[in-house]
């Protein structure tokens, strides 16, 4: 049984794979990915039975890269005109918000299993824990949710995709980079802080800690860019 | 069928449509004409689910659109101007994704599209990308998603602009012969189509309804003219609104 959801999420997971798209972008995701965990990382120096070298990047590059994937969901549909067509079916605001994301994340957790091969072969060449990269896997896994989600939210802002994804590069930086726990020490005064920003959380999952705070954390990212996104639609006013 | 009550959009200061008020049945043909920035365009959005309202209701039967959004628009097929589509699809997959996304079940689909390929003439485009279909057929594509569910209303922006006469014809006749059983609303400035198809007129400028008539009662208000100049003559004048003519 087809539901109005699942029909966005076939169609918006298949444009990917229609041309040329999906095969550039999985290319370059691959490319920086092991440039820079071999490069940068020096993958084969470290002891990376972690496979550390690696995922210590995936945040950077996925900022770079998930705008790119979010970046035509809604703002083709407003810079097509096909907005009108797609607002005009019996789906809610929020089924039609989940279908894109789903396809979206879905692409993105594509992307994610195609480096599953590099934990693979570098166990044939030095002892790697499984358990701990499955925990890495995660994060990225929950990381990429929030970003994806963030990103749809931005793209339902603008028609046009420059501003689109710049906004979203711009966003998905400062999630990264903004240092919460100052701000709130400078602000209210509080100096015992529980470890509230994002380079804590995704540290958690880099150390093999499957800790209920920081899949939270990941989850509560998401589910905002989800609400902006729902809000955003039900209030476009589109002239 | 459909009752709009005091119905007003507003973006920003604009007041794009004012307190509008009207009713539609069975079997009418009702066109909004109107002059470029009437209003017209924003009421067929209000109407199809697009824009949510600043006050006022919409009433398809008993359901309202503010209240339940979805359930309403199972009623409503929607062609906007220009039918917009995905240009990487072919036609049959854009009309199969408009009759997934409205839950048609496969057989209905089927006896449907067979329906609509011989009535709309579309055998020839329906294995096509819809990039490399003419704008006539990439209409008459539109017409098929907006009524492969089988609605009660059919909403159209602008069906006709840039169609040659041979489509014009093929159109036309559809609309009629939909409207048996059917409410059909279009927005348009081409008189030629208020003209051949509308049972009812109502005559928009500034977001109002001047006139709520028929196209002989239009004609009949000034004997001896054409409606186009009955009409320039009404929405070239300051605002008078049809209580207040009275």
């Amino acid at each position: 049984m087809t539901t109005p959801l699942l029909t966005v999420f076939h169609k918006e997971l298949n444009e990917y794979f229609q041309g040329w798209t999906a095969v550039f972008i999985f290319t370059i995701y691959l490319c920086i990915s092991l440039v820079t965990a071999f490069y940068f990382g020096d993958f084969i120096n470290n002891d990376n039975y972690a496979l550390i070298s690696f995922f210590s990047f995936q945040p950077e590059i996925l900022a770079l890269i998930v705008p790119a994937v979010c970046m035509p969901l809604w703002t083709d549909e407003y810079r097509l005109g096909t907005i009108e067509f797609i607002l005009s079916q019996p789906i809610s605001y929020f089924e039609l918000v989940m279908g894109k994301f789903l396809a979206a994340l879905s692409f993105g957790a594509l992307m994610l299993l195609s480096t599953i091969p590099l934990s693979i072969f570098s166990s044939f060449y030095m002892p790697v824990s499984f358990a701990q990269i499955f925990c890495e896997y995660m994060g990225c896994f929950l990381l990429l949710s929030a970003f994806t989600a963030l990103s749809c939210a931005v793209s339902s802002l603008s028609k046009l995709p420059l501003i689109t994804y710049t906004a979203s590069f711009f966003l998905l930086w400062l999630v990264m980079y903004a240092d919460i726990t100052l701000v709130i020490k400078n602000l209210l005064g509080i100096n015992r802080l529980p470890a509230i920003d994002f380079k804590d959380h995704y540290q958690n999952f880099i150390n093999g800690e499957l800790s209920l705070a920081s899949i939270l954390y990941f989850i509560l990212l998401a589910g905002i860019g989800l609400w902006i996104n729902t809000v955003a639609l039900r209030n476009s006013q589109y002239k | 069928m459909l009752h709009i009550q005091q119905l007003s959009k507003n973006f920003g200061d604009i007041q794009a449509v004012k307190d509008i008020t009207f009713s539609a049945n069975q079997g009418e043909i009702i066109t909004l004409l109107g002059p470029n920035g009437a209003g017209k365009t924003t009421l067929i959005r209000l109407l199809s689910g697009i824009l949510s309202p600043t006050s006022g209701e919409i009433l398809f039967d008993d359901i309202n659109m503010s209240e339940d959004r979805v359930a309403a628009l199972r009623h409503i097929g929607y062609i906007p101007e220009n039918s917009p589509m995905y240009a990487n699809m072919t036609a049959f997959e854009f009309i199969k994704y408009a009759a997934d996304l409205r839950l048609v079940p496969e057989a209905s689909f089927r006896s449907r599209l067979d329906a609509m390929v011989t009535g709309l003439e579309l055998s020839e485009a329906l294995p096509r990308k819809i990039s490399e279909l003419s704008k006539g057929f990439r209409h008459r594509i539109g017409i098929a998603a907006a009524l492969i569910h089988s609605p009660k209303i059919l909403i159209m922006d602008e069906p006709t602009e840039g169609l040659d006469p041979n489509q014009k014809y093929i159109f036309h006749k559809f609309i009629k012969d939909f409207a048996i059983k059917g409410t059909v609303i279009l927005s348009t400035h081409i008189l030629e189509d208020t003209e051949n198809l509308a049972t009812r007129i109502l005559l928009i400028n500034h977001g109002q309804i001047l006139q709520d008539t028929t196209p002989a009662r239009l004609r009949y208000s000034m004997p001896g003219k054409d409606l186009a100049t009955v009409f320039r003559s009404l929405t070239s004048s300051p605002i008078t609104t049809q209580e207040e003519a009275h």
